[in-house]
């Protein structure tokens, strides 16, 4: 009997899901009805409370970012088989290709019609792989780093137009873009950080003798006095290295080059993030509610930056010649990049970019606002003690220490996000 | 209508589109499922999360024809709760100070009782065998059929109606009133 009615009962749930009725399946069972229907209207009933949970909208909406994120990330990885090739003849014949690709693009209005893509178009994807293709034409760091610079700005007239029609979905996707390349950039410059602060090579004094004049020249005696240095050619100014009485070395000479340009793109970043924050504000008044928050959170990115970017100063001190290091230097206020979050958003070990806490998690997340730039505290209570990306803030406050932001675009897109599924 | 197995046959074949739309159709699905077995909403988001990264990891391996779809996906689905039971086992108890479960209601007052029948549900799941609760979640919150639910958890279609039955009675009990 047992079995019978185990029987009956899963033959009747069947014919519910199929859109039968509990009475048609009763009036077939008259002998078990009674129990039958009990056990039907249970299963019902299971069914119809467990039908009201549902996931939270902006749970869904980070998760499908988080997703694509991975698609992204998963489309990128399985294009190495084809690199090393690429890789060998990189400046052969790649760029030769990528402006036959271009001229085809460009010969049938494709590329034209993609450089005004917006994220929810189908051509987005041409526009961004266009945007690859001239980076792959970019052969120095500081060309690549202008290129990041003009695409952040690009990437942030994106943001604007998403927010303002409401495409919440592709406003935190895009922000994720416009984050790595201000990374970019932002490396670039730490390169120049990093090659300014390395230890001078030894003076010339000792490596380049050279013979001076002497009257009478005597064998059996040996030179009592040390080389001398040659005196700086007559036209050239001298500065403050070679009135000091050391002649400057070449590679000395290669850093004062490439510490101008870190000047001139901290200068370029820095005026890039206040239109960029412009743009984005003036988007705000227009965007429909549900995608306030995220812009907002693009603008507290780029709010974050900016503040972050005034308290470094313009310029860059020369280097010293035979001075060390400060002890503050970029190994300590350069985040390693082991414990920085993965910008992609992909789970890591340190679960930085995980989504927020849910409702009544007792956390209060920390916005970043003009008033109160992040600082190491407040973000960081979303992550894990152990995570120590950040340093202390005397070493991001002290004017003089002439060293890059020390919150990554990384971790701040991390925060973000944390905050935007508040 | 484009049907499903077509869809899948386009992720497998590497279209992330097709793959996005397979999300759609059962975001909701999984982390219902989830979220009764797991009994914690953050718990839940990121271990459906993880559901759906591991399948759009695992999609191109995935053989047409051999399993359902819905049954491939909430077989990960159930690893992912059972790997998380075992390495939280205390967890998984339900703390008085446990964010309430997001529901569909928009009025307060309905957003109080819909919360308050879900908590009756996760009470009454709670006392059921651990084999009853896995039967109980794929077959009436996933809402698989009998033989899914049977290739899912490895287990025989008899089996799992005896499971289905037993907990069935038990759940009429501790619903009684209630329904």
């Amino acid at each position: 009997m047992a079995r019978q009615i185990e029987e009956i009962f899963n033959e009747c749930i069947e014919r519910l899901r199929q859109g039968d009725s509990i009475e048609n399946c009763l009036a077939n069972y008259p002998e078990v009805a009674p129990e039958l229907e009990m056990l039907l209207r249970t299963a019902l009933n299971v069914n119809w409370r467990a039908s009201m949970v549902r996931p939270r909208p902006e749970f869904k909406a980070y998760a499908r970012a988080q997703l694509r994120n991975v698609q992204y990330a998963m489309s990128q990885e399985r294009q190495p088989s084809r690199q090393p090739r690429l890789f060998s003849l990189r400046h052969a014949w790649v760029p030769a290709l990528a402006m036959v690709v271009i001229l085809l693009f460009s010969s049938v209005g494709t590329a034209a019609a993609a450089a005004n893509a917006m994220p929810d178009e189908p051509l987005y994807s041409v526009k961004l792989v266009t945007e690859q293709v001239r980076m792959s034409f970019a052969f120095s760091d500081e060309a690549r780093a202008d290129l990041n610079v003009k695409l952040a700005e690009t990437r942030s007239q994106e943001i604007a137009t998403m927010a303002t029609h409401g495409k919440t979905e592709q406003v935190i996707v895009v922000t994720d873009r416009l984050a790595q390349h201000i990374e970019a950039v932002e490396q670039a410059i730490r390169k120049v950080e990093e090659a300014k602060q390395a230890p001078p090579p030894p003076k010339l004094a000792i490596t380049a003798p050279a013979p001076a004049p002497t009257p009478a020249p005597t064998p059996a005696q040996p030179p009592t006095t040390a080389p001398t240095v040659p005196p700086p050619p007559p036209d050239k100014p001298k500065d403050a290295t070679e009135r000091a009485g050391v002649q400057q070395t070449p590679s000395q000479e290669s850093t004062r080059v490439t510490v101008a340009e870190a000047e001139k793109l901290r200068r370029t970043l820095k005026a890039t993030i206040s239109k960029n924050l412009t743009v984005l504000e003036n988007a705000r008044d227009k965007s429909p509610e549900q995608s306030k928050q995220a812009l907002q959170k693009a603008i507290d990115l780029a709010k974050t930056r900016q503040l972050q970017w005034q308290q470094q100063p313009d310029t860059v001190p020369p280097v010293k010649p035979g001075t060390q290091p400060p002890t503050t230097g970029p190994g300590q206020t350069t985040p390693n990049p082991q414990n920085v979050p993965d910008s992609t958003g992909t789970k890591g070990s340190q679960e930085p970019t995980q989504r927020p806490d849910s409702q009544g998690s007792g956390k209060t997340p920390v916005t970043p606002s003009p008033t109160t730039p992040v600082s190491p505290k407040g973000p960081s209570s979303y992550s894990p003690p152990s995570t120590s990306t950040t340093t202390p803030p005397s070493s991001s406050t002290d004017s003089t220490n002439n060293t890059l932001p020390t919150v990554p675009s990384s971790r701040v897109l991390a925060l973000t996000k944390q905050t935007l599924l508040r | 209508m484009v049907n499903e197995e077509y869809i899948v046959q386009q992720a497998v074949d590497g279209s992330q589109g097709a793959f996005t739309q397979l999300y759609d159709v059962y975001f909701d699905r999984i982390y219902r499922y989830v979220y009764v077995r797991v009994r914690r909403q953050d718990v839940a988001e990121d271990l459906t999360q993880e559901v759906f990264i591991k399948a759009l990891k695992a999609i191109g391996s995935y053989k047409m024809g051999k399993t359902p779809f819905a049954s491939w996906l909430f077989r990960i689905a159930h690893n992912q709760v059972i790997d998380h039971v075992r390495k939280h086992k205390k967890g998984l108890e339900t703390s008085l100070d446990e964010a309430p479960p997001s529901v569909g209601a928009e009025d307060p007052v309905a957003i109080i009782e819909q919360r308050f029948e879900v908590a009756e549900l996760k009470a009454a799941i709670m006392e059921l065998s651990p084999a009853q609760q896995e039967v109980i979640s794929l077959r009436f919150i996933a809402d698989l059929p009998i033989a899914e639910v049977a290739r899912v958890l490895g287990k025989s279609e008899g089996t799992v109606k005896a499971l289905q039955f037993n907990a069935t009675m038990s759940l009429r009990k501790l619903l009684a009133g209630r329904i």
